[in-house]
This record gives structure tokens, C-alpha cells and sequence, in this order.
């Protein structure tokens, strides 16, 4: 059963990712949209303090949950979905930042947006390129101007560029509109007597949420209590979490059966044991995975994000990877699946066999949709 | 390739190198046996006893492609003859030459004193000495780099700006014979024609931005600068430098070494070159002078197979060179080298994708020929592969005007042009390969790497290179013996105390050290300096000092003997030489570091010691970034910068156009504006090296007492004491669109030409614009913070400033910082003069701080309510009333013009422009120079 969470900050929030700070005139900086581990380690933290389980027994795997298990075998607990969010006359409405197929500029003050669309590298058109892919993603524009930076898709744009509809300026929300960033000064700790040391000032940068946004949390195989505060993101800043009623873009999956192609959409990172390349994704862009065939023409993903963590019960770095995106796109062509197969997929994640990674799973890495192609 | 098809290929270049004599513009229609008779058929014979038919096909027609390629066309009148009059232009008496990227007509004086027989004499005399015996490439490449630099002094200036073509002078006869060349190399193989290669290599901003220091940084641009030569040397051995389109890569000195060291090209040709000479790390060969992307002509048939080459060789060139930094930090830290150590096999796994490179190859052979081998308008498969990129059809240069009035031969009302041939779609291939490049960018694949512990204490993301995999697990604070501890014991400038670095923040930690070696290897003696932000800070003060003519106390020189002399910028360095107190004033730095270290007493009498000798410390100094506006619309030939097609003409042939009677079709043919050519590109790159190898060098480092920590193409990175950041920073806004500055031994000859010292250059013209962001910080301030704070201004300058513009943060000691966006010109002068009117000894800085006050309050639409205010507050602190209503005035008017961020207000921007003032009023940073900054430095004519 999975349900749906809303968790709306009380305070400023460290969102570092795994970029390492702290030594004199470092510099931490902030990821918006942070890492769904996040909200994760939250949740998790939360659920064993209302149930009053000991941090330390648990982290030592003494004290297994049911749903959460042990840090070394974790349960059946996942985050399925992570976005940020907006209230708005009690709805909750999730902000995507564009994908890597959707392309914002500034027309007259607007923001218009451009897709991306595979063009197949043919014989006829005799160019060749370093594509590792049989089609590259492009953009076609007379005049070739810069991406508009600082905006992000509302939920209905979102879904509308999820189905390959118009996107209309109105779909867009200025991130001025969503946060803002406050520089912040810290001071470093020795390590082993746990006091300021001297002249290890620091910057961060802390994220200050505009009133009513927050993170929407999807959680399956946990039921979580109705309503609480958590620790959210770096030195534990305060949040509040509640439950909402959230029913995720509808997706026509016979629609895109039907057309045998579609696109492939991360919406979380997507730590791949072939680095960009998909699960079950073959050197050719044969892919097979949980009963969904197919071939991947084409990809948009941005250069490679680096995923760690600390692991706060061995005190020690979590194992750092390299992750695709979230909003990473994937063109697969030659789709061969049941609107059974596709769905069972999204709900799993990309995820190449039960059991594998289940940390990172649980941290609710690999979620994706599919898209109309 | 073979080693009888490089021999062909070489032999091809070589005789389309001498296809037409360089001294053509010269003598043409002045000897009876015609240009052809010129060097060229001498040097043919010497070269190619055999004769040229094997090649000779090849070279014809890469001469026609290139001539179409670079040319506009003008048309032929039905009563012309052969020859007919209005076409021929006699450039030894009417000598105009046109620049590529502004097209403004440089008129020349008449050169009849030169006869044709002397300049004949001259370039053949030039190029038998350029001759290798017995080996052609050698000479092909000797002819490729010296070719256009003769020593005869009656034509040496203007030998490598001849054109072409006197009739449409805005090309080079060199620009003319590179093209010609490498694509007769590409003819003479037979594998499918010429294709355009494109390469980029990265990633760029990431890499030099993970630095700790300006050592650092100075490191990742220069290494990214090296890589990219070291892709491009893969094409310039298999085919040759002239491949190369895109930089211009002729009189760079890596690839002088290149020649010299690698390829055999006689050692005294190179005697003469500063890289050659200068033994400190102003050598030129420090200088990270090369882009991260090249363009190039390859045989279609070869054009993945080179790609996937240069892939190999600069991965393999990276992994070698971070094996051998890997080996000396070993070597400093006395442990024993063993292959099997595991920092051998985390570089291989951290770099085995590094660096990205990207490539596309769009083919010739795209373009429909007909039995003519012109272009057959019917064949569709050039607008068929460029359609998806393009929103209108037909797309890009295709859809031009004039590409559709020339594209099936257009016939006038009284004449025709020529047919084109596939040459003249270079603009069109181009487009589609820079579109191809992009989009082959959507996608950066990469590999999983799973690093486990402790990371790179400059990245955070990658292991640190250990000669025990368990020391990965300690954290810091806990590790007592790695190799790091003992590389920060036995050599603090390659890892401060707990720094420990993963592969590529070593490589880049020892890059310099690595350089020096490599140079050393082939007998360069040459020593780099780094200049502290401290010893920057403190240029400031002894520049201000030298002006006062004070001397230096025997207390204070007894005080310093025991300190190490520092590295100081080139110009004080200059300017102290000679003096008494030389080496105090370079120990002085030196012993300063240690007096922040020092209890209070001895700092008290260390403050007693300065004051004696009149030395006012400054504290903070000044970071400047520039970089070239709208590079990307320079390279596509956008309409706005370009110009029509009859500004190429020389004068006569505009006149002669008259014949034509106004014909609509040339009428409209003429208007339209041309597109990137080749020359166009080699052009800006060539206008770019000027800039970087040049002029920035002596704006930043001979005028002014800066230092330069990069200048590659358009972008600059530049440390200077603050009192020089203001005029350095216009000083090289000015440069580069080629204005006059006497300061600098500019002087603008027509819009694009100027002349530096005995050379005429041309640079990118006056359309062209810089921006620039500038810090001003604290030495003791954390670097990071300060480049970040660098780039956030640069990013200002081109948004808020709306480009051409200049945007400088001073980031305070004591916390806080100022902002202040302008435009260049009138705005940097009223900040220097209100900065000068603060300085004055009767006038208080109160002034500033009184306003502050109540400027906020002041409604937003009235500027003469400013003014009035101001300039009672300006006399009220003690300045004249003339002085002080007339700057406010100007202030006012400055606030309500200047470029405002969205939610920011004229009185916001006044506030900021008014503190700044003040903060460079201090007399810390003052010091004479209220006498010595006039408005023309700042704002050039």
C-alpha cells in the first residue's frame, strides 16, 4: 500500500549533497531538488523514534523493523516518489524542474519551452558523431539561443510535456517563487574533542522555502503515522509532516503499448550498474527488463552526478556512485510489453533484480515514468 | 596511414601551398609571365623536379573550393571580356585591404616603390630558406608556419595581411593557401572527400573551478588548454596544422615546439621567439592559449577513425601524465615506486573517462554535384539532413538570400554570376556540424565507478590516491602516515596539511611541476613563480610607495634580511630594479606572512617599522575575469555581425558594380550579408591569439602591475592590486575591440587593424564587446569563496549589465559585501573621479556615509531631487561647489540609466556605486594615483 506525505520545513534547510565542507573558507552548496535519501533517512528516523526504538541498537542491527529492517538487510519500506511541492487550497501540487528534453528560453519576458526530438543518424544524412546511440535529441531552432535558467514546470505542465502537449508559459513557476538561498556562516568542529576550531569559518548555503512548499513524499511498504515533525536534511532542521491524497499524472499505458515507443523519464537519480546506460540496456540499446522489451534510440542525460551520504551508523562516507539525473530522458522505440508489464515496472523502479542494491532502493533511487515518446 | 599516403598528402599540401605565390597581390598584372610566374613556379621546380601531376587534380580543385568558400562573387558583365578593366585592380597603387569580421577597407599607402621584381626576389629569397632538403613535409611545414612572417622591412608588416584576391580583399593569400592546402589533402587520398570535423573536450567550468589557490587554477586551464592540443596534434600529424580551421593554430608555442622538437622544422627558425628565450613563467608557453574545441578538415572515409584516436590519445596522455605525478609525490615522500600500488589502479579507474571528449563529422559529399562538379540545386540531401535542426525550411544558410539567388547560377539582366561550386556551402556544413556537435551533447555518457572511505579533499567525489587501500577508511584528523602527510611535510605548495586529493586534483596540484619538467627535457631553462594574494595585495602598496620616492629605513631592511626574497609582478619587479633597497622591498612579503603569525608586540613594532618608512599597507587586491560577448554569434556569422556582401569588394569593384544599372537581383544580392567563412573563422581565432598572447599581457602585466593567471581566446583571468584593477579592467576592454591606447603601444590603424609595436594585427573590431566581473577581497579571504564570487560577478556583467558591461563585488574583512553593475565608458569614469573627489584631503568620506542614509528614502522618480541632495551633502563634506553639484549630478543621471536588476532601483544602484567609491577612496589605495588616472585611460578614444 503506498501513500503519499507532504513535509513542509519550519526552518532553513542544508541540502549539501555529498560535496565535502567544513575545512576553512569551504564553501557547502545546496541541491534543490535534494537527494530522495533524504527524505528517507527523515522518515526512517522518525518512524523508529515513535515507535522508540534505540538509533544506536538499530544502526548496529541489533534491533531489526519490520518494515525497515536492518541498515546492513533493509525492509520493505521505499520512497516511490519525491518532489517538490506546493500547497494550495489544500492540494497538493508537486514542481518539476524541466527535463532534459524540454529546453526553457525567454521570448519577450515568457518562457516558452522547446522539446528535444530524436533524429535518427541515417545513412542518407551521412554525419556521424560520438553517440553512442543510434539517434541524437535535437532541438530545432534558427536562431540557437540559451536555456532560461530559474524555472520549473507546474504539476499540469508537467504532465502535459509528460503526454507531448503544448506547454504554455503558465505552466512555468520562477524558482524566486518556490525558494530562496541564504548564505550562511558555520564553524568547524574537531573531530575528536567536538569544539570550534580556531579560524575554520565556513559558508553553506541553506535553502528557505517560500510558506507553503515543501517535498512530496510517496511511500510504499511502511504505514507511516498520520502527522509529526522530522529532522530534515543537514544538522536536523525541523519539518513537519503530514498525509495527503496525491494521485500521481495519469499515464495511458495502452496508449503507449499501442504506439510500441515511448520515453523513458527519471524522476529520481538513477544509480545504473552501466553507468548512463539503463538496466537490461544492451551496448546496442537492446533493453529487456521485468518484461519490457525494447530499444533505446536516443538519450538526454546531463553529465554525471556523484552520490554518497553518510552512513551515520558505520560513521563513514556511504560508497560514492555515479547517478544519471532525475529528469533524464530515455527514447525507446521497438516497445514490446502489456500495459501489465509497464506498470509493474514503474511501481518497482529500474531495478535490474529483486534484492540488488536494496539500500539505495529503499532510498527510493531509479523511480521513473513512462512518456509519450 | 601508410607512409606513401602521408608522402602524397604532404606532397599535395606542399604544392597547393605554393599554388599561388604569396607576394601575388604584388605583382600581379605588373610582370608579363603573370602571377603564376611568380615564386611558385620557382619553387615548384625545386621542389617537385617530377612535376606536380599526381597532385595536380587535387590541387586544382581544392583551389577552386577554397576560393568559393572564402570569396563573395561579383558578376560578369555580357560585354566583358577576358580581363575586363573594371576588374582589375591594381593593388600596388590602390592597395585596400578589408577586414573579415568588420569590414572596414584599410587603405594602404601606394606600394610602387615595391617593384615586382624586388618582391619576387624577396618571397623567393623567404621560402628557399624555409626549404628542408630532401624531406617535403619539413618544408610543407616550415612554408605552413613562416610563410607569412618575412624579415624584409619594406613590406614585412603588411606580408601577412596580403590578400588573396585584390578584387575582394577581405581574405588572406595565407588564409587562401591553409584552406587550399588541407583540402587538397583530403582530395588527394580518395577516402570520400573532405569532411568537417568538430571536437570538444570537457568538462571546462568544473574542472578549473575545483581550486584551492590562483596556482591551481592557473593549472586546470592550463592542462585543459594542453589536452585540447594534444586532440589536435592527432590531426595535425596525420594530416597537418592547416587542417586545423578552428583555432588558428599557426605561431602558438606549444605547437612551435611541436615543430621544432617533434617534426624536425630547423631549430634557428624558432631563435628569435620569446618562448624561445624568456626564462621566467611570463614565457609564453605558460600561457593556456588553446580552446577546449577545435574544428577540422579530414578525409571523410577517416573522420570517425581520427576522432576515435584523438579519444584514445588524450585519455591515455591524461592517464600517463597522473601516473608520473603519482611517481613524484612518491619520490618526495620516500616511498618506493611499485607498480602495483593501489594509486596506480585508482587512477586508471578514476580517469577512465576523462576527459570528455564529443565529436560530429558532417561529409562534403552531402552537398549534390553535377557533371561539373558544381553544385546541383536538385539534390536535396544537404537540406534533408539539416531540416530537423532548423525551425524553417529551407533551414539555415540554405534559406539565405543569397545562397538562393547563387545556388542554381543567377543570371542578371546584363550579365551572370558563376555557378558555385560545393566549396561555397561551407557556411551551410559548418552550421550543420555545430548543430550536430550540440546535440551529440545531449547525452555525456559515463561510466559506474564505485569509490569507497574517505574522499579528494578538493572534489569530494573520487578516493584520494593512497598507497593503502585501509587508510581510505580514516578519517580526518586520525591519518598519521600516508603519503599525503609526508608530501605536506616535505612540500607544503602540493598539499596543505590534511589535503588529501583523489587523481585528477593531484595531476592538476602538480601540473606545474610536471611542465617545468617536461620543458626543462627539451633545454627551455624556465622557472614559474606563483604571486600570493598577499604579495599582490602588498604590489598595491609598494607601486604607491615608489611614486612618493621615499626610501626604505635601515631598521626595516635589518628587520627583513632574514626573509626569502618573493615572486612580485613583472612590472614592479621592473620598476625596483636598480634600486638600493631591490631585494628588501621583494623580502618584504616574506616577512609580513610572518608577522600575522607574530604576538601582538611584534606586530606592534613591525606596524612602528612600516610607518617609519612611510609603507601603508594594503590589505586586499583585486581578481578580474573577462570574457568575450555573444562568441557563440562571432563564430555563426549573425547578421548584426557581419556585414554585406559589396563591403568585401575593393572600392574599384563597387564602383564597377554600377555597370549593372541597378539591376534588383544585385542590388539585393549585394546587400545581404555574408556568412562565416573559413577566414572568417581563422580570423577570430587569430584575432583571439593577439589578444591572449599580446595585448592582455601587456595591458595586465607590462602597464599595469598585474598578473595574469590564464588568457586563452576571449576569456582573461588576471590578479591586480586594486588600485589598478579600474583602468587594467578598461585598458582591456579597449584592446580588444582595437581602440588606440598609447599606454599600451596600441594604435588603431581603421576599425579591426591596429599596430603593435612593428606589427599590424588584425583583432576582433569595434561591434565586438567584453564583459568582465571583478573582485575585490582580502588576501587572507578564502580563494574559493573569492572565485566564486568572481564568476557570480562575470555572470552579473552579462545579465544584469546586458553584456558590454562590468560588474565588481568588494567582499569586506569585516563581512558584508558591495556590488556595483555598470557599462562600461561613462560609469567607470564617474566612479574614478568620485573616488578621486572622496580622496581629496579637504573632502570626508562622510559625505558617503551621510547619504546613505537618506538616499533610500527618496521617491524613484526624481533624479533632480538626488542631484540637489547630493550635491549639498558633497560641499557640506568639504568639496567645492562646482565639483560637488556637477558630480551629483552625473551621479544622478548614472543611477537613473544604469542597468537595474529585476526588484532593484536606481537609488539601490546609487547606494553601491557610492560605497564602492568610498571603499577605493582609502588612502590606503589612493595614494598618488588621483594625479595619474586620467579619463582617456579609462575611457579610451
Amino acid at each position: 500500500m503506498n501513500s503519499f506525505h507532504f513535509i513542509e520545513p519550519l526552518d532553513v534547510l542544508y541540502l549539501r549533497g555529498n560535496k565535502l565542507f567544513g575545512d576553512p573558507g569551504s564553501y557547502g552548496e545546496s541541491m534543490i531538488p535534494p537527494w530522495p535519501s533524504v527524505a528517507a533517512g527523515a522518515l526512517r528516523s522518525w518512524m523508529l523514534a515513535a515507535e522508540g526504538i534505540d538509533f544506536n541498537a538499530f544502526a548496529r542491527g541489533e534491533h531489526p523493523h519490520p518494515a525497515l529492517g536492518t541498515p546492513a538487510a533493509p525492509g520493505r519500506f521505499a520512497i516511490i516518489a519525491f518532489h517538490l511541492a506546493r500547497e494550495c487550497n489544500g492540494r497538493i501540487e508537486t514542481m518539476h524542474p524541466p527535463t532534459a528534453d524540454l529546453i526553457p528560453q525567454l521570448e519577450d519576458e515568457h518562457v516558452v519551452a522547446r522539446a528535444l526530438k530524436p533524429v535518427a543518424v541515417t545513412q542518407e544524412r551521412a554525419f556521424s558523431s560520438s553517440s553512442p546511440l543510434s539517434s541524437i535529441p535535437v532541438l530545432a531552432e534558427d536562431q540557437r539561443r540559451k536555456p532560461a535558467a530559474g524555472y520549473w514546470l507546474t504539476q499540469p505542465g508537467y504532465a502535459r510535456h509528460l503526454r507531448r502537449e503544448g506547454i504554455e508559459p503558465t505552466d512555468f513557476v520562477s524558482t524566486r517563487d518556490l525558494w530562496s538561498i541564504d548564505e550562511r556562516v558555520g564553524v568547524g568542529l574537531d573531530p575528536e574533542l567536538r569544539r570550534a576550531e580556531d579560524g575554520k569559518l565556513f559558508s553553506t548555503q541553506a535553502i528557505a522555502l517560500r510558506p507553503g512548499v515543501g517535498f512530496l513524499v510517496g511511500v510504499a511498504g511502511a504505514i507511516l503515522p498520520d502527522r509529526g515533525t522530522v529532522r530534515l536534511g543537514g544538522d536536523g532542521r525541523a519539518a513537519v509532516v503530514h498525509s495527503v491524497r496525491f494521485e500521481p499524472p495519469p499515464i495511458d499505458l495502452e496508449l503507449i503499448r499501442k504506439m510500441r515507443k515511448c520515453r523513458v523519464v527519471l524522476t529520481t537519480p538513477g544509480i545504473f550498474g552501466a553507468g548512463w546506460r539503463l538496466p537490461g540496456m544492451d551496448l546496442d540499446g537492446r533493453f529487456e527488463l521485468h518484461g519490457v522489451r525494447g530499444r533505446v534510440v536516443a538519450a538526454a542525460v546531463s553529465r554525471a552526478e556523484v552520490i554518497s551520504g553518510f552512513d551515520l551508523a558505520r560513521w563513514r562516507p556511504k560508497p560514492a556512485e555515479r547517478v544519471a539525473a532525475a529528469g533524464s530522458v530515455y527514447w525507446m522505440e521497438e516497445l514490446d510489453a502489456s500495459p501489465g508489464a509497464l506498470d509493474n515496472l514503474i511501481q518497482s523502479g529500474l531495478w535490474p533484480a529483486d534484492g540488488e542494491n536494496a539500500a539505495r532502493r529503499a532510498e527510493g533511487l531509479n523511480r521513473f515514468l513512462f512518456a509519450v515518446f | 596511414m601508410s607512409n606513401d599516403l602521408t608522402q602524397r598528402v604532404c606532397s599535395a599540401m606542399l604544392a597547393a601551398r605554393l599554388h599561388d605565390p604569396v607576394e601575388k597581390a604584388l605583382i600581379l598584372m605588373r610582370t608579363p609571365e603573370g602571377h603564376e610566374g611568380g615564386t611558385s613556379r620557382e619553387l615548384m621546380r625545386e621542389l617537385f623536379p617530377d612535376g606536380d601531376g599526381p597532385f595536380r587534380e587535387a590541387v586544382k580543385r581544392a583551389d577552386q573550393w577554397a576560393a568559393a568558400a572564402d570569396r563573395a562573387a561579383f558578376p560578369k558583365h555580357e560585354d566583358d571580356g577576358r580581363h575586363p578593366s573594371w576588374q582589375r585592380v591594381d593593388f600596388h597603387k590602390d592597395p585596400v585591404i578589408i577586414h573579415p569580421l568588420t569590414g572596414a577597407a584599410f587603405e594602404i599607402k601606394p606600394l610602387t616603390d615595391v617593384a615586382p621584381d624586388h618582391a619576387k626576389a624577396l618571397a623567393v629569397d623567404h621560402f628557399r630558406k624555409l626549404v628542408h632538403r630532401g624531406d617535403l613535409r619539413q618544408t610543407a611545414l616550415a612554408f605552413w608556419r613562416f610563410g607569412p612572417e618575412i624579415d624584409a622591412q619594406e613590406i614585412k608588416s603588411l606580408w601577412g595581411l596580403l590578400p588573396a584576391d585584390t578584387r575582394v580583399p577581405d581574405h588572406t593569400i595565407h588564409d587562401h593557401l591553409d584552406f587550399t592546402a588541407a583540402l587538397a589533402a583530403c582530395f588527394v587520398t580518395d577516402e570520400g572527400g573532405p569532411a568537417l570535423l568538430g571536437v570538444s573536450i570537457g568538462p571546462v567550468q568544473e574542472f578549473i573551478a575545483a581550486s584551492r589557490s590562483t596556482s591551481d587554477l592557473w593549472a586546470g586551464s592550463h592542462l585543459l588548454s594542453r589536452i585540447a592540443w594534444e586532440a589536435m596534434r592527432v590531426v595535425c600529424e596525420e594530416i597537418g596544422p592547416e587542417a586545423i580551421l578552428f583555432p588558428r593554430l599557426r605561431g602558438v608555442p606549444q605547437v612551435d615546439v611541436w615543430l621544432r622538437d617533434r617534426c624536425g622544422v630547423r631549430p634557428e627558425l624558432f631563435d628569435s621567439l620569446e618562448w624561445t628565450k624568456r626564462e621566467t613563467d611570463a614565457n609564453p608557453l605558460f600561457v593556456a592559449a588553446l580552446p577546449n574545441r577545435f574544428t577540422a578538415l579530414v578525409p571523410a572515409a577517416r573522420a570517425r577513425d581520427i576522432a576515435e584516436s584523438i579519444t584514445r590519445r588524450v585519455r591515455e596522455w591524461a592517464r600517463a601524465r597522473s601516473e608520473e605525478a603519482f611517481r613524484v609525490l612518491l619520490e618526495k615522500a620516500k616511498i618506493p615506486d611499485d607498480p602495483e600500488l593501489p594509486g596506480y589502479g585508482q587512477i586508471v579507474a578514476q580517469l577512465d573517462d576523462f576527459p570528455e571528449v564529443h565529436w560530429a563529422a558532417v561529409p562534403w559529399s552531402i552537398v549534390g554535384v553535377d557533371a561539373e562538379n558544381r553544385v546541383d540545386a536538385s539534390d536535396h540531401r544537404l537540406r534533408n539532413a539539416m531540416r530537423p535542426f532548423f525551425s524553417s525550411d529551407p533551414p539555415g544558410f540554405l534559406g539565405t538570400t543569397a545562397w538562393q539567388l547563387l545556388s542554381g547560377g543567377l543570371n542578371l539582366e546584363e550579365g551572370t554570376f558563376w555557378w558555385p561550386n560545393p566549396g561555397a556551402l561551407y557556411p551551410a556544413v559548418h552550421e550543420l556540424l555545430e548543430r550536430l556537435i550540440s546535440a551529440t551533447k545531449s547525452l555525456r555518457p559515463f561510466a559506474q565507478i564505485r569509490q569507497e572511505g574517505w574522499r579528494c579533499s578538493l572534489t569530494g567525489e573520487t578516493e584520494w590516491l593512497t598507497t593503502d587501500r585501509k587508510q581510505l577508511e580514516l578519517p580526518p584528523g586520525r591519518r598519521r602516515d600516508t603519503l599525503w602527510t609526508r608530501v605536506a611535510d616535505a612540500q607544503p605548495s602540493w598539499a596543505r596539511r590534511g589535503e588529501h586529493l583523489g587523481a585528477l586534483a593531484t595531476l592538476k596540484r602538480l601540473w606545474p611541476t610536471l611542465l617545468v619538467h617536461e620543458l626543462q627535457a627539451l633545454d627551455l631553462d624556465v622557472q614559474r613563480f606563483v604571486i600570493s594574494t598577499h604579495a599582490m595585495a602588498v604590489a598595491g602598496t609598494l607601486q604607491t610607495w615608489l611614486d612618493s620616492k621615499r626610501e626604505v629605513s635601515p631598521q626595516l631592511v635589518d628587520a627583513v634580511r632574514p626573509y626569502e626574497q618573493v615572486a612580485l609582478p613583472r612590472k614592479l619587479i621592473r620598476d625596483i630594479s636598480g634600486r638600493r633597497d631591490a631585494a628588501t622591498l621583494r623580502q618584504l612579503p616574506a616577512w609580513l606572512d610572518a608577522q600575522l603569525e607574530a604576538d601582538e608586540p611584534q606586530r606592534a613594532k613591525a606596524a612602528r617599522l612600516l610607518n617609519e618608512s612611510g609603507l601603508n599597507l594594503e590589505a586586499y587586491y583585486g581578481l578580474l575575469l573577462m570574457d568575450g560577448d555573444r562568441m557563440g554569434a562571432w563564430l555563426s556569422g549573425d547578421r548584426e555581425l557581419t556585414f554585406p556582401h559589396r563591403d568585401s569588394f575593393h572600392p574599384q569593384i563597387r564602383a564597377g558594380l554600377a555597370k549593372f544599372s541597378g539591376d534588383p537581383k544585385l542590388t539585393q544580392y549585394a546587400q545581404e550579408h555574408r556568412a562565416a567563412t573559413p577566414s572568417r573563422h581563422m580570423a577570430i581565432s587569430e584575432a583571439l591569439n593577439h589578444f591572449a598572447l599580446d595585448l592582455a599581457p601587456a595591458v595586465i602585466e607590462k602597464v599595469h602591475a598585474g598578473r595574469i593567471l590564464y588568457a586563452g581566446g576571449d576569456d582573461v583571468l588576471a590578479m591586480l592590486p586594486v588600485r589598478e584593477l579600474l583602468p587594467a579592467m578598461a585598458g582591456l576592454r579597449a584592446v580588444y575591440s582595437g581602440r588606440s591606447d598609447e599606454r599600451f603601444g596600441i594604435r588603431r590603424q581603421e576599425n579591426g587593424f591596429v599596430r603593435y609595436g612593428d606589427r599590424l594585427m588584425r583583432v576582433m573590431g569595434e561591434k565586438a564587446t567584453i564583459s568582465a566581473g571583478a573582485v575585490i577581497a582580502h588576501h587572507q579571504a578564502p580563494f574559493g569563496a573569492v572565485l566564486r564570487a568572481l564568476r557570480a560577478a562575470e555572470h552579473r556583467a552579462k545579465t544584469e549589465g546586458g553584456r558590454d558591461a562590468f560588474s565588481l563585488a568588494v567582499i569586506k574583512r569585516s563581512g558584508g559585501a558591495l556590488y556595483l553593475t555598470a557599462n562600461w565608458g561613462k560609469p567607470i569614469v564617474l566612479l574614478v573621479e568620485v573616488r578621486d573627489f572622496l580622496a581629496l584631503p579637504g573632502v570626508s568620506r562622510r559625505a558617503v556615509y551621510n547619504s546613505l542614509d537618506w538616499i533610500k528614502d527618496l521617491p524613484t522618480d526624481e533624479p533632480k531631487l538626488l542631484a540637489t541632495m547630493l550635491g549639498y551633502q558633497f560641499e557640506r563634506q568639504g568639496g567645492d561647489r562646482l565639483s560637488a553639484f556637477c558630480l551629483a549630478e552625473r551621479l544622478a543621471g548614472a543611477a537613473f540609466s544604469a542597468p537595474t536588476p529585476a526588484r532593484s532601483t536606481p537609488m539601490e544602484w546609487l547606494r553601491n556605486f557610492l560605497q564602492v567609491a568610498e571603499f577605493l577612496a582609502r588612502e590606503v589605495r589612493t595614494g598618488s594615483l588621483t594625479d595619474k588616472t586620467s579619463r582617456e585611460e579609462l575611457e579610451p578614444a
